[in-house]
């Protein structure tokens, strides 16, 4: 308890500590220059701005875009639902920095694939899209972020008790007042949560805001934290912004969390009645024509041109004999030694990282169900912490307090893994909560009682029975940590690059090609880590063995 | 063996006002079979968990043949007890086989595999499961789950089998037939038992002796006879079946008990038991079992009343008959009578009361 409490505050509390000193003290004087800077200068002012339209913006276009997905496939009887599900949660899996990639590829001014095959076909000089543009920003922001509305929504319609909607029914409202009455305000608070969550997400998006803003441009508060630590850095102005970003976000959360926990009771009536499916007639085509268009921008387009760009050999000659090879896969794979230092450094701290963290999260998540220690609901709340630090202020802070630190560990892969530890602990400790919650403690307490070490009772009753969704979790911070390019992006060197880090740089560098396959690389990783996780999990753990005669 | 000895135990839960129970005094016999029956809340649970030693009481001690396993700053842990349980949910472990589910105490207990096997094997005959030791938890029923559960705690041969609900989450017919099952249970394996239940007609049936428990105190320790038919108090009463409850006054004193007479209706004189004395005038309150509240056609003696509720329950009829009296609010009384004997609404009936079943509980 005094141990997992003490690495909890020295992860979480002292990178935050340094970061807030360093932005008041200048000199060793106190000083508030370095807000002034931010608040008086424009271009800083212009950032706030920006990051908060990013916010917006893409939170209401995810709310346009999940909700209705949500509905179609949680309550009605439109065709491909459980595909269109597994498409928008894999969406959700992807790295958003892929995203922003395709899209230069598909909306580049002039060179898009969009903008001459439009050009192409219209007969006019230039397609008419910009990637490096503040609406295509929000656009390909939304794009990451409409699945947690997606998730949120979609869930509490399901939870929705039906009994609620046929008693509005049997009083005579029609299938359209119902709906509007009664269900629509019932899911509301996770409509707002998603959309709360949503902007959460995207004003953090270090990846997609570097990738399709500063070419235009287009600076927001992560892009200029990047940019004023370049050379010469300055860190009290860098972290005045984090500052700000970290305010931000927490307003986000705070209001978040007081939204879900007013309605969320009346939501979930969980008397066994399932939803009630509504029946779409014609209309159904006219449902899975949305989802279809949304998945089509979101996944299908992008992910096709990665694809493609992965095996051309020069980008502009586009998809014709003699420029099509597998020279990019062989470089990332086998010839560049950068790439493979990359892939293997992101592979041993994806594991690292999943492992500790998770051990971490089961040892905070048995304190809090298991005991009545005092302190343990502080400890939760410390866990939930790093929810409200963006990757790139976590970074500036990591880096702020190890630099006052005798011991240097800027340059070694350490100081990444305590940055995705901090990152992923909420990940692990929820995981880790959910799993163990599941476990009854009269399982666990019937296993002391016939004469169970308190040890043996967890090794042989609770974790094998929380493993499946152990496993889960270990995943849900693997995925994560081997896409980390917010914080990884400050903190790497040469030595320790990563895979998302070398995919940035080789995109700076304008090296498309090598860029699409190393993006296919990580996306074919993480797939075959969800898969092997699933089938793992998958095996009939309960319910017992087939064939057993009864 | 397993003689149970709670001594003055109490706990406050933190940050409750109430403590969840106080001042428990308890003696249970070796080879005894004890019941805790109240509502929900009353800490019947709470002592269960105390007497496991998942809890640890704030006051009095837990004794086991009179080594104490709980007092204040100290506890026995619960694997080094010797006890069994029995939860509402079974609690069976899903990635376990029925056998594997039964052997896990003894394995803990470094006993050979020949002899694991012959206990286990021994206990699921005895619990009727010989042909189930291979299936799978969610194979079975909830009856069959039910004596996994057993057959799980006793194989240990604990000194005292701690059961918390164990027959709530089975359907009626499924709960009366292990009623009996566990008594005999009980008897063959010689074990003390602890039942915890909410259901007085179930604590009835098994238990050689019942506590009546109500705001985390003991009303009443007494046979299951004892606390239906001379409850000590309103609330033993109450919660022992349904009851009549009807204030009198005193009139005089007669042989060894009392005569009162109804408050609601004057002409109701009854010559009840009484165990002390009581001057005459004073208020008594006296609680009358329906099935003691005899009804009949106009023909038989008593006082004229009209059924006003009559319900057909099988064996049993339920009644709500009206003793219109002199004046004022007539007096109701519920009267249960054999199935058959089924009055409809609006009948005229009479009405009479045997004194000698009625109980003072003020």
């Amino acid at each position: 308890m005094a141990a997992s409490a003490a690495l909890l505050l020295a992860l979480v509390g002292g990178p935050l500590v340094a970061l807030a000193v360093q932005s008041i003290v200048k000199d060793g004087r106190l000083s508030l220059d370095a807000y002034a800077a931010v608040i008086g200068r424009s271009l800083y002012y212009q950032a706030l701005l920006n990051t908060l339209t990013v916010g917006i913006g893409s939170a209401v276009l995810a709310v346009v875009f999940g909700t209705p997905i949500a509905w179609a496939v949680a309550r009605t009887d439109m065709p491909l639902r459980r595909a269109v599900r597994t498409t928008v949660t894999a969406a959700y899996i992807a790295p958003p920095f892929l995203l922003a990639i395709a899209y230069v590829i598909l909306a580049a001014p002039n060179t898009g694939v969009l903008n001459t095959a439009i050009a192409g076909l219209l007969g006019v000089e230039r397609g008419p899209f910009n990637a490096y543009t503040m609406p295509a920003l929000v656009f390909v922001t939304s794009l990451h972020t409409f699945p947690v509305v997606f998730l949120l929504v979609a869930a509490a319609l399901e939870s929705v008790d039906a009994s609620l909607e046929q008693a509005a029914r049997v009083l005579g409202a029609g299938r359209v007042r119902t709906t509007l009455r009664i269900t629509l305000p019932l899911v509301l608070p996770s409509i707002l949560a998603g959309a709360l969550l949503s902007f959460v997400s995207a004003i953090a998006l270090f990846g997609s805001q570097a990738i399709l803003g500063i070419p235009g441009r287009v600076y927001t508060l992560p892009t200029r934290v990047y940019q004023v630590l370049g050379y010469p850095p300055d860190f009290a102005l860098a972290s005045a912004l984090s500052m700000l970003l970290v305010a931000l976000t927490v307003v986000a959360l705070a209001l978040q969390r007081r939204r879900l926990g007013r309605h969320v009771a009346a939501t979930i009536g969980g008397r066994g009645i399932g939803p009630e499916i509504v029946p779409l007639g014609r209309w159904r085509w006219a449902a899975l024509a949305w989802c279809g268009a949304v998945l089509l921008v979101a996944v299908a387009l992008p992910y096709a041109a990665l694809g493609t760009v992965s095996l051309l050999r020069a980008r502009p000659a586009g998809l014709v004999a003699g420029n099509v090879t597998l020279d990019n896969y062989v470089d990332v794979l086998l010839r560049l030694d950068v790439t493979q230092r990359a892939i293997g450094n992101s592979l041993l701290l994806g594991v690292i990282t999943a492992t500790v963290t998770l051990g971490l999260g089961i040892v905070l998540a048995t304190i809090d169900l298991r005991t009545t220690l005092r302190g343990r609901r502080l400890l939760d709340y410390l866990a939930l912490v790093p929810l409200g630090i963006p990757g790139i202020v976590l970074a500036v802070a990591i880096l702020e307090l190890w630099l006052r630190l005798p011991v240097n560990l800027y340059g070694t892969l350490l100081i990444l893994l305590i940055a995705y530890v901090t990152r992923f602990i909420p990940l692990a400790v929820s995981s880790a909560r959910a799993a163990l919650g599941q476990v009854d403690t009269s399982l666990e307490e019937s296993a002391r009682i016939v004469g169970a070490t308190w040890w043996t009772a967890q090794r042989r009753v609770t974790l094998p029975l929380a493993r499946p969704a152990l496993l889960a979790g270990w995943v849900l911070v693997f995925v994560p940590t081997i896409q980390e390019l917010s914080a990884s992006v400050l903190l790497f060197t040469p030595d320790t690059m990563t895979l998302a880090v070398a995919i940035f740089n080789f995109q700076d560098n304008g090296r498309i090609e090598l860029v699409s396959a190393m993006g296919v690389v990580m996306l074919v990783l993480a797939s075959v880590v969800v898969g092997a996780a699933r089938r793992l999990a998958g095996r009939p753990v309960i319910g017992g063995v087939a064939g057993v005669p009864t | 063996m397993g003689r149970l000895r709670l001594d003055g135990v109490g706990l406050r839960y933190a940050g409750r006002d109430a403590p969840a129970v106080q001042d428990l005094y308890l003696d249970v016999a070796d080879r005894e079979f004890v019941a805790l029956v109240g509502p929900s809340g009353c800490g019947k649970s709470t002592t269960l968990r105390l007497i496991a030693g998942f809890l640890k009481p704030d006051q009095g001690r837990i004794l086991v043949d009179d080594v104490v396993l709980s007092e204040p700053g100290r506890s026995v842990p619960p694997e080094r007890r010797s006890m069994g349980m029995v939860f509402q949910s079974f609690a069976i472990w899903p990635h376990l086989s029925v056998f594997d589910n039964v052997a896990f105490g003894l394995a803990l207990r470094r006993l050979p595999d020949a002899a694991v096997r012959d206990r286990v094997r021994r206990m699921l005959a005895m619990v009727d499961l010989a042909d189930f030791e291979r299936a799978y938890p969610s194979q079975l029923s909830g009856g069959q789950q039910q004596r996994v559960a057993l057959a799980r705690s006793l194989v240990v041969e604990p000194r005292t089998l701690l059961l918390d609900e164990p027959l709530s989450s089975l359907d009626a017919n499924l709960r009366d037939r292990m009623c009996g099952e566990l008594k005999a249970l009980q008897r063959r394996t010689g074990v003390t038992f602890v039942h915890v239940t909410h259901d007085q007609t179930e604590a009835i049936a098994v238990a050689d002796r019942i506590a009546v428990m109500h705001g985390g105190r003991i009303e009443q320790l007494g046979t299951p006879r004892e606390v239906y038919l001379r409850p000590a108090n309103r609330t033993v009463a109450d919660a022992m079946g349904a009851v009549n409850l009807v204030g009198a006054h005193v009139v005089g004193a007669d042989g060894g008990g009392l005569t009162v007479r109804l408050d609601a209706h004057p002409e109701l004189v009854l010559s009840v038991p009484a165990s002390r004395r009581r001057p005459a005038g004073a208020e008594v309150l006296l609680a009358i079992r329906p099935e003691d509240v005899a009804i009949g056609e106009r023909t038989a003696p008593g006082i004229d009343a009209v059924v006003e509720e009559a319900s057909f329950r099988g064996t049993l009829s339920d009644h709500l008959v009206a003793l219109s009296g002199a004046g004022k609010a007539p007096l109701r009384l519920r009267a249960r009578t054999l199935g058959r004997q089924l009055f409809e609404i609006g009948h005229p009936v009479r009405v009479s009361v045997d004194g000698a079943r009625c109980v003072l509980v003020d």
